[in-house]
């Protein structure tokens, strides 16, 4: 931490209150201060005399100021705006380059909430549900879990019903509740836990649309957005928008929700062919400009993760990890079959895509230059087909995993499921025919070194071995993501595009008890002895 | 939100006050249902245009276009505020937004998003007439 000089402190300390169009002595280190650390926009140049008056740019450079603090953004030079600027501080400026290219983001993918007080509008647990139910909305759209812990145990959110004015923002007259951006670029702070606040002094909440009363859910959702980072849309319909009505649910993420969040949190990881279980590579393990992209078994590599980063509205590049080189298609052709390789990104059409979604976990990849999707050649199964641009005909071979998506074993060719759709930990999971619910969407998210963390669709949760256990026979439930190593599997090809599922503490495989084929047949995990009930297709 | 009788002329402007933002709006636009989320916001809508106005803390700041072909942008700075404008028209929709946003101290977005067969310049007429600006410090006693 790097300290501003005393000498400007107590200088600072000493001055009296002034006002708008006031001019005092000295007051013109309140400007130097203001400069230093980013509130005013064109700061003096070094030996240039500063006029000591509160003019008006001064006056809202103090607002800014005194807003970020948590003070009354009076824009004059008062008491608690002297007493505040007069605290040893870290030098680092608080306003941080241009005003409009801020990206406030968490730099880790999974965050801790905790519920303090209540509402006395709702029953029971309901409205903690409901906010359950937010987070999970938001984590089956990017790689971010979310674990409810104690308020004692230092929570990166705390959730809490409180009054208008509930210490840290003013929502008296109408404001519903109020959250804040991550560390770093909050406006009422960067403490953590950060807040999400709900007025429960001037607001009816409610479990769904209710007349003159507010949902829960849509409103957690809303405030979630901002703590991940999302400001509002002016798109009608986004959750992100910034006005509601009572007696109205918005429970689901918009495209444009989505586009937000995914800009700010890349998806990482394979891309799965549907035809073929097999997943887009990068041949060779190349990393020059040029080598072709191709389908193979998933094995681990970096040259099969890719990061898939927005763009501009709704086109994204898909960049391999191993290289950091982007999906191309090549010579900027536009003919079907021209082949799509890797390049260094060069802005170029050919290299950004449109991720259509087509149902179930599957998008199509559209390229922007040519309106032509990703196709792997000749609709082969086999390793090593090439991967081309093709008219979209709605072939599986054009229809990659992107998001959550069925999870199924092979003796049986039913999905794997969350039984009873339950969102509780501990549910445990079984084989049941695919339906296309939340509770049979799985997402692998990497975690390093090759092995993923499943993460279940409808409830935000992830498979897990029932009590860290090592033994055959123990339960897979979901659970939590909390980080531990029978929350981590590893997909490794067994053949015909489909993988044993193997758990890192134990080294067992997932299983489908007895080799059943019945509905509701409980998945453990078991020693890997190559039955077709140990095989999955993702 | 307060809103100001609307005046007779439809060509005429009023004065509306969205939080401690006053700013003028066309009269044709009519202040629509709904409340503000997390901060002083308000949504008009008339002659096919949808006008958003947010003064909290969590307004948009305008980037989620940059980059688009038909994004443009002009932004002026002085005396400690940023005043942005951008247009641009949804690749998907197609429909063209003009947009301003004041900040960083008090920040303030509006958004004027017009129906298909509305003149882009009835759109970025609305925010010449909005006359925004940020609540006038208090001087002292």
């Amino acid at each position: 931490m790097t300290s501003y000089s005393p000498d400007i402190r107590e200088t600072i300390a000493a001055l009296p209150t002034v006002g708008l169009g006031d001019s005092v002595g000295k007051f013109d280190v309140v400007k130097t201060f203001l400069a230093r650390f980013g509130y005013l926009a064109e700061p003096p140049a070094v030996g240039t005399p500063t006029a000591a008056d509160l003019d008006d740019g001064t006056a809202v450079a103090l607002a800014s100021y005194q807003t970020r603090h948590g003070l009354p953004a009076t824009g004059i030079f008062d008491e608690p705006t002297r007493d505040m600027m007069s605290l040893a501080r870290c030098g680092f400026p608080d306003v941080l380059g241009p005003a409009f290219s801020a990206t406030c983001t968490w730099n880790r993918d999974t965050l801790t909430y905790a519920f303090a007080a209540g509402t006395g509008d709702l029953a029971g647990d309901v409205e903690r549900d409901a906010v359950r139910r937010a987070f999970a909305t938001w984590s089956a759209s990017c790689q971010l879990a979310f674990r409810e812990v104690g308020t004692g145990d230092a929570p990166d959110i705390r959730i809490a019903w409180t009054q208008a004015q509930c210490g840290d923002a003013n929502m008296t007259g109408g404001v519903l509740a109020h959250a804040d951006y991550p560390p770093g670029c909050g406006f009422y702070g960067n403490a953590i836990p950060r807040p999400l606040h709900f007025d429960d002094q001037e607001n009816t909440w409610s479990d769904g649309a209710v007349a003159g009363q507010y949902d829960v859910e849509t409103i957690a959702l809303h405030e979630i957005g901002h703590l991940l980072g999302l400001a509002h849309s002016n798109v009608g319909g986004a959750v992100m928008f910034p006005t509601v009505s009572a007696n109205a649910t918005v429970r689901v993420l918009s495209a444009d929700d989505v586009e937000g969040i995914r800009r700010l949190y890349p998806i990482r990881g394979p891309v799965f062919a549907r035809h073929s279980g097999l997943c887009m590579d990068v041949n060779g393990i190349s990393t020059a400009n040029g080598a072709d992209l191709v389908q193979w078994e998933l094995w681990g590599g970096q040259n099969q993760v890719f990061r898939i980063e927005w763009v501009e509205g709704g086109h994204y590049r898909l960049v391999a990890t191993h290289s950091g080189r982007v999906l191309d298609v090549r010579a900027v052709s536009t003919a079907n079959g021209a082949q799509i390789q890797q390049w260094d990104w060069l802005n170029g059409g050919n290299q950004k895509f449109r991720l259509d979604p087509v149902g179930h976990g599957y998008f199509r990849l559209v390229a922007q230059h040519s309106g032509r999707v990703a196709d792997v050649a000749g609709v082969s199964t086999a390793n090593g087909a090439r991967v081309t641009q093709w008219d979209w005909w709605g072939g599986a071979n054009q229809q990659w995993r992107l998001g959550p998506a069925a999870i199924t074993p092979r003796h049986s060719g039913k999905g794997l499921d969350v039984s009873g759709i339950s969102t509780a930990n501990g549910a445990q999971l079984v084989q049941w025919p695919y339906w296309g619910g939340g509770n049979q969407r799985f997402r692998l998210d990497p975690v390093g070194d090759g092995w993923y963390r499943i993460m279940i669709e409808h409830s935000g949760k992830c498979l897990d071995v029932n009590g860290i256990s090592t033994a055959n026979g123990a339960k897979v439930i979901q659970w939590e993501y909390w980080g531990g190593h029978n929350q981590h599997f590893k997909p490794e090809p067994v053949g015909g595009g489909c993988y044993r599922l193997r758990a890192r503490h134990s080294g067992k495989v997932l299983d489908v008890n007895g080799g059943s084929t019945a509905n509701g047949a409980e998945v453990i995990q078991w020693d890997w002895w190559g039955g077709a009930n140990q095989q999955w297709r993702l | 939100m307060t809103d100001d009788q609307a005046p007779a002329d439809p060509s005429a402007v009023r004065r509306v006050t969205v939080g401690d933002v006053g700013l003028q709006l066309p009269a044709a636009l009519q202040h629509q249902p709904g409340s503000p989320v997390d901060g002083p916001a308000a949504v008009f809508t008339g002659g096919g245009l949808t006008v958003v106005v947010d003064a909290g803390p969590f307004a948009d700041r305008l980037d989620s276009r940059v980059g688009e072909p038909s994004f443009a942008e002009h932004t002026d700075a002085s005396r400690g505020l940023t005043e942005r404008r951008v247009t641009y028209r949804d690749p998907r929709t197609h429909a063209y937004t003009a947009a301003v946003h004041l900040g960083p101290a008090r920040p303030v977005t509006v958004t004027v998003t017009a129906d298909d067969g509305v003149p882009e310049d009835v759109v970025t007429g609305v925010l010449d007439v909005l006359a925004l600006g940020p609540a006038t410090p208090r001087r002292t006693p």
